[in-house]
């Protein structure tokens, strides 16, 4: 890919301009990165888009203090300005004696992260792709009217880091993505349905299957009524599992356990849930979106286990916090590209299958609620663990669906969520939003309507 | 403003419009911004930085051609114009470019002091002092955490119909975040300052509310006890803020759901879709209110815009693209995040107007209820009119007064239902601040609406166990 010498140069130019601006130590984190989308509704094209996202970022360590500046200017005075920028601010922030520039690791593992077509991909298909996702949702049904926005989108491109300490490393990547968005209509009702697909390239998308799920999602809510408060079992889908698990995450993130901002402070070594959850952040899946050898401060991504067999057993870490609470390095640190400082993130979340399949799972439902999708997940709480949701989905009886359902609320407390657990289905699906999910039986659940 | 010459820009337009199309447009952007965050005690980061890039929209028919970079480098934008224009079919006629006009942007946040000369130690100093404040309230206060945020951002959007809008934002934003704790029970109270305003806010709202009123409701919370499930009447107080409106109307009033027929509201101007208790309008000239701009971000001055009249639907937001495809007049509604993105239909400041019954006397109509004075985020399915919002501060009523605390209640309605069964509209009007997502893309907005009473919402709260 395009730079590869450049990015060498452009990180010796900002190392030495940090070595000689008087702090202990730095860290130079250069990103190039395409992206480009076409959409399309009625065949027809909407937009096609093309960006460029190019730029440093700098951390400056003195004393165990350290600062943040950014500047999309890679020009030997662009850098100039931004290390001195980050100096100046130094002073002011308070001392972490643990705060130090993070030291490579040596890794032998290779992964499959891109497909080297894609930056080579014409217009023409991207809308072709676009085009063929559409038309998958339109012959599915006639009752799917409308479609708001039925896009391909790609990104592209590279990152690479250098410190103080001797790193050097960097990886390239690519991903591909597919989505679309209708809404079926009949009578007087009109309901949504979204999807989406992605892989490494143009060539791992699946149009049809994105375009059949959007429209079975928008019809199958056509006809749904109001529900009646009780506490019943109730299946959740994978999207909704990966939202709500997403959603929770932080409470896994050793910073907010060390200043107790996580439910599951203390909680190392006993029981959170339900003896078949085994909840793994992988940063190796291959072609998973968050998929990468390195995490943003060059420490190499690993397996982690949270949660094995309903005991929790750890915390998802970058360098300062390992050091911080005695322990190993994840590869958890996470950047929003060059304008953001490193913060702990997920690389992928996974429920471990416990061999059920999803048809088992539903079967063992008698009388239920399933939830298909679900709004307002920014109620989780990851320090109480409190969460009160808006969900759409089914009643069932006797493993089936039966009547569609929809202005229903589930609340709870997420302790008992994960404790109410009482099947994992072995349906794991990967989403674009970047973790994962599977069908979940829960039993004892508060449902509020009429 | 450094940007762009008239030079520059014109044989850029040119470029873009050399195949035909009806509308080439250059948003060049600099944002200037520093954020704080202290918690745990600590300063812990300082981010200081420029964002500054260009982003280049050709517009043939129905089709938009985008393309956005960080250079501002001319020779970079000649070529990528010239690969835009190279999307449309060969032979085309040139399009027009008129010369560039400057268009007269009002100001309406006047700026007293910048935030750019204001040093950093004196912003260090509003997030201490804000947690002394919180932590000072009551030793329950176990955790706190705070950060400041400042934007300078300049804009300026020049296009081939002669448009040279240029202006200077400023937001500054103060957020702080109380964690109480009382045995096993851990409960967390917000409170923010955000308006469209320099250093001068400080002034007007010291740090220390901030960090009193995060802890107020973290204890507030820490009493209550779980939302009851079911269906109940709710007044909503006016120092809630709006979010009910935002959801359960603003969005689908938005141009490009009306447009292709998607929004619940689509197609029914002229027609009743509220109360008529109720009249909503969004209006982007409020001085210094979070969603307030001279001009949008397509370079169209800002306005008021009348949506529900008395209960009548009388127009929606519009985007240039949106107005153009219905025949309405733009509304000056076109925003975007960044010059990394397409510029959308989206709300500004979102209000419903006050009406004329004393508070009091809605909340004395109330047998049994919930009385909410905090609203959290929300979200709304678009095309069935369905949304949710959460409640941070509420209490139950009874008989017609304020009873205990309740937490962790989320509100679940239907857009048109709620705004048609509203039956009492107080003369108060509060305001609530927030950053509004949409497609990826994330926009200052406030809301503000009077004391309102719902007669039946579905609460999404606790079913007691057995």
């Amino acid at each position: 890919m395009k730079g590869s010498s450049e990015h060498d140069k452009v990180l010796g130019l900002a190392l030495g301009l940090l070595e000689k601006s008087g702090v202990d130590g730095g860290e130079v984190y250069f990103q190039d990165i395409h992206e480009s989308s076409a959409s399309v509704v009625d065949q027809r094209i909407e937009s096609v888009e093309a960006k460029q996202e190019r730029g440093l970022g700098l951390r400056v360590f003195r004393e165990g203090r350290t600062a943040f500046s950014f500047t999309p200017d890679t020009s030997p005075e662009g850098i100039h300005k931004a290390v001195d920028r980050a100096v100046a601010i130094l002073p002011h922030v308070d001392r972490e004696p643990e705060q130090e520039v993070p030291e490579g690791e040596p890794f032998s593992f290779s992964l499959k992260n891109e497909d080297p077509r894609l930056p080579e991909i014409g217009v023409d298909q991207k809308v072709d792709m676009a085009r063929r996702i559409e038309s998958c949702a339109l012959r599915f049904s006639s009752r799917v009217k409308r479609v708001r926005d039925s896009r391909y989108s790609d990104v592209w491109g590279g990152c690479w880091l250098a410190n103080t300490a001797g790193l050097r490393a960097g990886y390239t990547m690519s991903r591909a993505f597919g989505s679309i968005e209708l809404a079926a209509i009949e009578k007087e009702e009109n309901q949504t349905g979204y999807s989406s697909g992605f892989g490494l390239g143009i060539e791992d998308l699946e149009p049809d299957a994105i375009g059949i799920e959007a429209a079975s999602r928008a019809i199958n809510k056509l006809g749904a009524e109001p529900v009646t408060t009780r506490r019943t079992d109730v299946v959740l889908d994978p999207e909704v599992v990966c939202g709500i698990f997403g959603a929770l995450a932080s409470a896994f993130h050793a910073d907010n356990v060390i200043k107790g901002k996580s439910l599951f402070k203390g909680w190392v070594g006993k029981r959170v849930a339900g003896p078949m959850v085994t909840l793994i952040d992988d940063g190796r899946i291959p072609g998973a979106v968050n998929t990468g050898p390195i995490d943003g401060e060059g420490t190499p991504t690993r397996r982690t286990v949270l949660i094995d067999e309903g005991t929790l057993t750890g915390y998802l870490h970058n360098d300062f916090t390992a050091r911080k609470m005695n322990t190993l390095r994840t590869g958890n640190a996470q950047r929003g590209g060059y304008l953001s400082s490193p913060h702990i993130g997920t690389n992928t979340l996974l429920l471990r299958p416990t061999g059920v399949s999803r048809k088992t799972l539903l079967g063992m439902v008698a009388k239920g609620i399933y939830v298909s999708e679900v709004m307002g997940l920014h109620t989780v709480d990851p320090i109480s663990g409190d969460f009160s949701l808006g969900a759409v989905g089914w009643e069932m009886e006797h493993g089936s669906m039966v009547r569609p359902v929809q202005k229903m609320g589930i609340s709870g407390n997420v302790r008992d969520l994960l404790n109410s657990i009482t099947a994992v289905g072995e349906d794991l699906r990967f989403f674009a939003s970047g973790n994962s999910g599977s069908t979940l039986l829960l039993e004892g659940i508060s449902i509020s309507g009429s | 403003m450094p940007f762009m010459d008239e030079e520059s820009a014109g044989r850029i337009l040119e470029a873009l419009l050399s195949r035909g199309g009806d509308l080439g447009e250059i948003y060049c952007q600099a944002n200037q911004y520093t954020r704080l965050i202290l918690d745990d005690g600590k300063l812990e980061e300082i981010v200081s930085g420029e964002d500054s890039g260009v982003s280049l929209r050709l517009i043939s028919k129905e089709r938009t051609f985008f393309y956005s970079g960080n250079s501002l480098d001319h020779e970079t934008l000649l070529a990528e114009a010239v690969h835009l224009a190279r999307a449309l079919e060969e032979g085309g006629s040139p399009g027009s470019v008129r010369s560039l006009l400057p268009c007269v942007i009002p100001n309406v946040s006047p700026i007293k002091v910048r935030p750019v000369t204001v040093d950093v130690g004196r912003k260090v100093d509003l997030l201490r002092r804000a947690e002394k404040a919180a932590r000072g309230f009551s030793p329950s206060v176990v955790q706190f955490s705070a950060s400041y945020g400042d934007s300078t951002i300049e804009i300026a959007v020049l296009n081939s119909d002669g448009t040279d809008s240029r202006e200077t934002r400023t937001y500054t934003t103060l957020f702080g975040s109380a964690i109480a704790r009382e045995g096993e029970q851990i409960r967390t109270g917000y409170h923010s300052l955000a308006e469209t305003k320099g250093f001068e806010l400080f002034d007007e709202h010291p740090p220390e509310e901030v960090g009193k009123e995060a802890a107020r409701i973290a204890l507030v919370q820490l009493a209550a006890k779980p939302a009851p499930a079911g269906t109940f009447t709710v007044v909503l107080s006016s120092k809630a803020g709006g979010t009910m409106i935002h959801e359960a109307c603003g969005h689908g009033l938005e141009g490009d759901f009306a447009e292709k027929s998607l929004s619940i509201y689509a197609g029914k101007l002229g027609e009743r879709v509220a109360s008529d208790l109720i009249t909503v309008v969004d209006d982007g000239t409020l001085p210094n209110r979070r969603g307030s701009t001279g001009m949008d971000d397509e370079g169209v001055p800002s306005s008021r815009v009348l949506l529900i009249d008395r209960g009548i639907l009388k127009s929606y937001l519009h985007s240039r693209r949106t107005a153009r495809k219905l025949g309405h007049a733009v509304t000056g509604n076109g925003r975007r995040e960044s010059y990394r993105h397409l510029p959308i239909p989206r709300m500004r400041n979102t209000m419903i107007l006050p009406g004329s019954t004393p508070p009091e006397e809605i909340l004395a109509g109330v047998k049994q209820g919930i009385f909410v004075c905090q609203m959290g985020g929300g979200e709304v399915d678009i095309a069935s009119g369905n949304f949710i919002f959460n409640v941070g501060e509420a209490y139950m009523i009874r008989d017609g007064r304020i009873a205990e605390p309740i937490r962790d209640a989320t509100l679940i309605g239907n857009g048109p239902e709620v705004l048609g069964s509203i039956d009492a509209v107080g003369s108060d009007l509060g305001f609530g601040v927030g950053t509004c997502g949409k497609d990826g893309q994330r926009v200052p907005v406030a809301d503000a609406q009077p004391t309102l009473r719902i007669p039946k919402i579905v609460v999404g709260g606790t079913v007691p166990q057995g």
